[in-house]
């Protein structure tokens, strides 16, 4: 029985090696579609990033209060809102507190900062973050009529911008899915092919096998064996791959669009390997089961 | 009284065996649309010894291909030792294979396997190695003839004892049924008289054999049972008989 067991992992080794010219082929298709998920999983992960950190800028609405307001009634304002369900948390700004901010601003010219000296034209706000994106709408609507603010400009609130935001990530999330499932459909197709060839190639000894009486498991084994072993180097290789570029190629895109906040991610990192040696491991069996299984109906 | 003067008496009723292989109203018609085997009746006791013969396209691979369910018969009921073939599940057709020993014309042999390994490939398939296979191989060989070849290669040997190889392995899974289809079609005639001699040993050794030839010669002298197809009907069907009707 022991022989009998030892039959499969030796049989897909040695014709794992036997046909060395097909399996590096395999290898090397796996190996490309796994770079290529393994590469679309961190671009993912990236833009995820990106948008969590927009999505959480975007969670943050200014109300400007208008400067002859008095400060107790800002106050109470501030504790109307805490008490609003949907905020999640608010704080208070202070004239001399928005101005200092606004000059640590990058993107704001440095003349323009120049100009401001010994004279504050910022308002006073209360910044309100909220549990759901989808509730600032109602809440700008909420609260732009209320007597105290500052009438140029009640809140920060761009209701387009949000909006865009929100597509974007769901564009995103969309097209991650559609290029993955891609990415599976042609690793599956190709390793499949590549075991027909190897289950062609070994289409006498099949028969035989079949003819004295051997069960499916026992033909189809060494070939499942014979994808996942494939499988499992394609993996590998990418593995170690993507772990030595990962934080090379976070540094360059942070080097090159500064204002992406991507940041290297060692947890992300780790699932990212456990998925591609999964998937790699997963796809050289799915795509054997299927090649051998033509040759296995009569 | 009477009757207790009358010596007790016994009747031997032999038990009415069911045949090994029963082939009932079994009609195949490929996809094509082409129709291989009308209507066959066929009752093949245990240990019986049958030629079926026939032109070129009569169906005799077919009805041989339905024996080993590499087919499904289109309409009728095959049975092989009480198994119904067209109820077989896909999963236990390899059970089913290990009952029957087939051997090809074309042998079917592993060029890249030595004689020993060709034969016990079928052991190592069917039950796994252990220390009982070397015995198992080296009987089987032997009985075929094929001692002191067992490191050759199938190319090595000549066409008969390629074939010799072919049904030691056959034999080697101690089958209750031989076939063969057309087991001497590559060999010349002294080969095929030394094949034969070896299916008859494997015969009266308890095998039944369902030998499907064209060998008109081989037919004609052993005198045994005779399934005749043609046009995909059995038309002779002769306990004691040769290749054609006028040679009985």
């Amino acid at each position: 029985m022991l022989t009998s067991a030892l039959f499969a992992p030796k049989s897909a080794l040695q014709n794992f090696w036997r046909n060395k010219g097909l399996s590096i082929f395999a290898v090397s298709v796996m190996f490309v579609v796994l770079m290529m998920t393994g590469v679309s999983l961190i671009l993912g992960h990236s833009f995820n990033q990106s948008i969590d950190s927009l999505k959480g800028k975007a969670k943050t609405i200014s109300i400007f209060i208008a400067d002859t307001t008095p400060l107790v009634n800002v106050m109470n304002l501030q504790t109307q809102l805490r008490s609003d369900p949907r905020v999640q948390s608010v704080t208070f700004v202070d004239k001399a507190s928005a101005l200092a901010k606004y000059k640590q601003d990058p993107s704001i010219p440095p003349d323009m900062i120049t100009n401001l000296e010994g004279y504050n034209p910022l308002p006073a706000s209360l910044d309100v973050d909220v549990k759901n994106i989808n509730d600032l709408d109602a809440l700008a609507n909420d609260v732009k009529s209320l007597p105290l603010l500052d009438k140029q400009g009640p809140t920060n609130y761009r209701k387009a911008v949000i909006d865009r935001v929100v597509v974007f990530s769901r564009f995103i999330a969309a097209a991650g899915v559609v290029i993955l499932v891609s990415l599976t459909g042609v690793a599956i197709f190709i390793i499949m092919m590549s075991i027909r060839t190897a289950v062609y190639v070994r289409r006498q000894e099949i028969e035989v096998m079949k003819l004295v009486g051997a069960t499916d498991w026992f033909v189809r084994g060494p070939f499942l064996l014979e994808g996942m072993l494939a499988g499992v180097i394609a993996s590998l290789a990418s593995v170690v791959l993507i772990a030595v570029g990962y934080q090379p190629f976070v540094d360059k895109v942070r080097s090159a669009v500064p204002f992406l906040p991507v940041s290297y991610d060692a947890a992300f990192l780790g699932e990212l390997c456990l998925i591609l040696a999964l998937v790699g491991i997963a796809l050289g069996a799915f795509g054997s089961w299927l090649g051998v299984r033509r040759f296995l109906q009569t | 009284m009477l009757t207790s003067l009358q010596p007790e008496t016994r009747f031997e009723v032999e038990p009415v065996q069911a045949p090994l292989i029963s082939f009932q109203g079994v009609s195949k018609t490929y996809p094509n649309g082409t129709q291989a085997l009308h209507a066959v009746n066929l009752a093949i006791p245990r240990q019986d010894f049958v030629f079926v013969v026939g032109p070129s396209g009569a169906g005799k691979s077919t009805l041989v291909r339905l024996l080993i369910r590499e087919e499904k018969a289109t309409i009728g009921r095959i049975y092989v030792d009480g198994q119904e073939l067209g109820r077989l599940r896909h999963r236990h057709l390899p059970f089913l294979r290990r009952k029957i020993g087939i051997v090809f014309q074309d042998y079917k042999l592993l060029p890249k396997l030595t004689v020993f390994e060709n034969v016990e490939f079928g052991l190592r398939v069917t039950r796994g190695v252990d220390r009982l296979t070397r015995a198992k191989v080296e009987e089987v060989l032997s009985i075929v003839g094929l001692q002191g070849t067992e490191r050759k290669f199938p190319d090595e040997l000549s066409g008969g004892q390629q074939q010799r190889i072919a049904i030691a392995r056959a034999l080697s899974q101690d089958p209750k049924i031989f076939v063969a289809d057309e087991p001497t079609g590559n060999l010349d005639p002294a080969t095929s008289w030394e094949i034969l001699q070896l299916l008859l040993k494997i015969n009266e050794r308890g095998a039944t054999v369902v030998m499907a030839t064209h060998n008109k010669e081989i037919v004609d002298v052993m005198r045994r049972r005779v399934v005749v197809i043609d046009g995909g009907t059995v038309v002779r069907d002769d306990a004691s008989g040769g290749y054609h009707e006028d040679a009985n």
